[in-house]
């Protein structure tokens, strides 16, 4: 019976459930989400795209582009330990939501 | 006269406090106390609604017979399940509708009590699989060791009404109360009694392979349990007379029933065996006794 | 009476992973048991031979997801002792603090699942309640719930700032009042008592036969913790390890709590210690880490639920063979013995106090398909099987 007074207690106190999506989290600094470059920074070093473990990276020097795929992605944030740069060019944005139903749009191209 | 009579008792049968009743109050019992008891773990739960919910989407589904299951056997245990509650419910007084009573049919209703009980029971033997047989196994040793008790408690106040149920107030016999409550426990399958039915140990007891619509009447028998025993708490033990009263101590009985789930863990089959044969019983028999010498 | 197989698992409400166990019981008395794993084998050991020294710090943190970080620290400091590397004082502490926050997020979900397998869903969602405050804690330091990516090889990669420690404090600080809370429950409410105390009773001659490791062993009395040998920032710190000598669930459950508590008090001290050590929090080491062929050693830290050991031998640029011995996979040794005699009702209870992990531990084993007969596998086919990254 030692649960009782807690029991009571929290039957007249607000729930802990945070409703998502209503609600939303608020993400520390340092978070590991989506990657995302810095178009002003960048100088197509490929440093980042050379050191990511699953090769989630791919640059394109002529167009100017940044390709992501997020499926093979593993979010470890090497791209931007690497970066030379400073700032750094590449950073993980606070960006989780990140589900597709669609496997194609897992890679995300950013322009310059 | 007759017409009307006929009328009246078709009413009682079918809306209240009969099938309707049974249907919609028992969904909310179990509604309520799924979100009580959600709000004391901190949390939001599911919507009061949700059984209802549940029982239309189960009747939705295929039936599917597995090759070990009595297939027979296995529709028909919901079904006497529920019927045999709600036989219960016509003996029991609420506010004002008694289909029938007559001195006595406190015995009717403790025999089609135990066999709601029992066909849960059979409907475990019948699906053919090994957890389901070892959750049919404890349902009849939990069975063997509340029914005592609880008979005690429904004799020791019947002899106060003559073997009638009707509305009596049994605060003065506390241990026949309590041990009324415990059945009930027992009965429903509520922690900390919930052995049967125990999700961690035998996958879901003897309603493993069952699925669909035998399901939903399996609920419908649970839920027309919740409404007819709290029903019997209120009014028999509690002396609920009229709308209000039933109302407000049929509530009581719930939360008593909502805080003891949430409180306690489970107890194991052989420990709720001692615990009803060496303590409850002997309690229920001390107010027994108590009314049979007439010290009250 | 006759006895009868009950087929626990795979697929079992009870079970967060597949496991199968094959139980002969009696009524509802175990008269004996059959482990077969292999449900959730992942051929981690044989991806890491196909991997460089610093892609393999990434696969090692994906063996577990409770103990992750463990096993990088495992991992990373195999190497640094094969490449004979001191790494600096204050990335050993960084590395403490982050290895007891995953242990006290391990021991309070164990706990919570010990609560489940009870019936008291309300003590699990409590308990699980709490841990969300060691989640917050793990996603502020490192980024990530799980998965924390802080070690590399030579160091750690990030650095607590003030503001970050001061939340930890805080946060230290409700959780202590609430383990405290917890242990009351534990020591008190007589329907969880009533379940654990006495079950899977694991005498101390027999932990000795069985070797079980962690919280499993040191409930019975027998003192072994790997944090003794003072590897990482621990040779600095004030530890002894708490012994117990109930040996049943309620003990394990108990000296679990107590860890909590001890953990707290370490990550305080590691804090404080901090304060005055140099900012370097690396080494700087080569991308390309190239190590003697033929070197081998043996790295061991004490995980949430025992002695993890890595066992490194190098090829050159990459592991020649990486042999993982987790905790589980040592305690589940004992569980045939811990579970005869009891109920059924009581197997998941059982199961659950030692805190399993059954993702750390599958292990696979050859069957002959004409013969039907098990054969063990040697070192050499495991080498060359599938293909083989080796031929060297």
């Amino acid at each position: 019976m030692n649960l009782l007074p807690e029991v009571i207690k929290r039957l007249f106190s607000k729930p802990s459930t945070r409703r998502y999506p209503k609600e939303r989290p608020t993400l520390p600094d340092g978070f590991r989400g989506k990657v995302a470059w810095s178009r002003d920074t960048c100088i197509f070093c490929m440093l980042c795209a050379v050191n990511c473990p699953t090769n989630a990276i791919a640059i394109n020097k002529e167009q100017g582009t940044w390709a992501i795929d997020t499926g093979k992605c593993i979010f470890c944030g090497k791209c931007h330990d690497v970066c030379p740069t400073t700032p750094k060019s590449v950073n993980n944005s606070e960006k989780f939501e990140l589900a597709e139903y669609d496997k194609a749009k897992f890679a995300h191209v950013y322009k310059k | 006269m007759a017409a009307d009579m006929l009328l009246i008792l078709i009413f009682q049968l079918l809306v209240f406090p009969g099938f309707a009743a049974a249907f919609f109050a028992g969904f909310l019992y179990m509604g309520l106390s799924r979100k009580i008891a959600a709000h004391m773990q901190h949390r939001i739960g599911p919507p009061v609604r949700q059984p209802f919910y549940d029982f239309i989407k189960l009747m939705s589904k295929e039936n599917i017979t597995t090759k070990g299951t009595i297939g027979v056997l296995a529709t028909l245990c919901p079904v006497v399940s529920f019927a045999s509650m709600m036989t219960v419910l016509m003996f029991i007084p609420i506010a004002g509708f008694q289909l029938i009573s007559f001195p006595g049919s406190v015995f009717v209703v403790i025999y089609f009590l135990i066999m709601s009980s029992a066909f849960f029971a059979i409907a475990g033997f019948a699906a053919g699989n090994p957890f389901a047989t070892v959750g049919s196994i404890r349902e009849i040793t939990q069975l063997f060791s509340y029914e005592f008790p609880f008979i005690v408690s429904l004799i020791t106040i019947g002899l106060l009404t003559g073997f009638q149920i009707v509305p009596y107030s049994a605060i003065g016999f506390p241990f026949a109360l309590f041990a009324f409550f415990m059945g009930v426990l027992g009965k429903l399958m509520l922690p900390p009694f919930h052995i049967p039915e125990a999700e961690q140990e035998i996958v879901a007891g003897p309603l493993t392979e069952y699925s669909g619509p035998r399901l939903a009447l399996f609920e419908l028998a649970r839920a027309a349990g919740y409404w007819t025993l709290v029903s019997l708490g209120a009014v028999f033990f509690l002396g609920a007379s009229d709308i209000i009263t039933f109302i407000v101590y049929s509530a009581v009985m719930l939360l008593a029933l909502i805080i003891f789930r949430t409180v306690f863990a489970r107890i194991r089959i052989d420990q709720a065996f001692r615990l009803y044969w060496f303590v409850v019983a002997p309690l229920a028999l001390i107010d027994l006794i108590r009314v049979m010498v007439g010290m009250y | 009476m006759h006895d009868y197989f009950l087929p626990f698992g795979p697929q079992h409400p009870a079970l967060a992973e597949p496991m199968h166990i094959k139980l002969r019981v009696d009524g509802e008395t175990i008269v004996g048991s059959e482990l077969v794993l292999g449900y959730n084998h992942k051929g981690i050991e044989k991806s890491f031979e196909a991997r460089p020294w610093v892609k393999g710090v990434y696969l090692s943190e994906r063996v577990c997801g409770i103990c992750g970080h463990y096993h990088t620290s495992c991992y990373c400091q195999g190497i640094e002792s094969l490449m004979g590397l001191e790494i600096p004082e204050r990335a050993e502490y960084i590395r403490l603090i982050i290895a007891e926050v995953e242990r006290l997020h391990s021991h309070l979900f164990g706990l919570g699942i010990v609560a489940w397998e009870i019936g008291l869903d309300t003590l699990f969602h409590y308990i699980f309640r709490d841990r969300e405050l060691v989640m917050d804690t793990q996603e502020l330091l490192t980024g990530n719930r799980v998965h924390f990516v802080m070690n590399v090889i030579g160091g750690v990669r990030r650095d607590f700032s003030l503001g970050q420690a001061r939340e930890v404090e805080r946060a230290l600080k409700k959780l202590e009042d609430r383990v405290d809370y917890y242990l009351g429950i534990f020591r008190n409410d007589a329907s969880v008592k009533n379940r654990l105390r006495h079950i899977g009773y694991l005498s101390k001659p027999k932990a000795k036969q069985f070797t079980p490791v962690g919280p499993n062993v040191r409930a019975s009395g027998i003192d072994y913790d790997v944090r003794e040998t003072g590897y990482s920032a621990y040779k600095h710190l004030e530890f002894k390890p708490i012994i117990g000598q109930g040996g049943d669930a309620l003990e394990r459950c108990l000296i679990r709590l107590k860890e909590c508590k001890q953990s707290i008090g370490l990550i305080r001290a590691s804090l404080a210690n901090m304060d005055r050590l140099p900012k370097e929090t690396s080494l700087k080491i080569p991308a390309a880490i190239n190590i003697r062929q033929g070197l081998e050693t043996v790295s061991r830290v004490e995980a949430p639920r025992g002695e993890l050991l890595y066992y490194i031998r190098s090829a050159g640029d990459r592991p020649y063979r990486v042999k993982i011995r987790t905790p589980t996979y040592q305690t589940f040794h004992a569980l045939e013995e811990m579970l005869k005699g009891y109920a059924i009702a009581d197997v998941p209870v059982i199961l659950a106090s030692l805190d399993p992990c059954f993702s750390c531990t599958d292990r696979m084993t050859l069957i002959d398909d004409k013969t039907r007969k098990e054969r063990i596998v040697t070192k050499h086919e495991i080498l060359h099987m599938g293909g083989g990254s080796h031929g060297r």
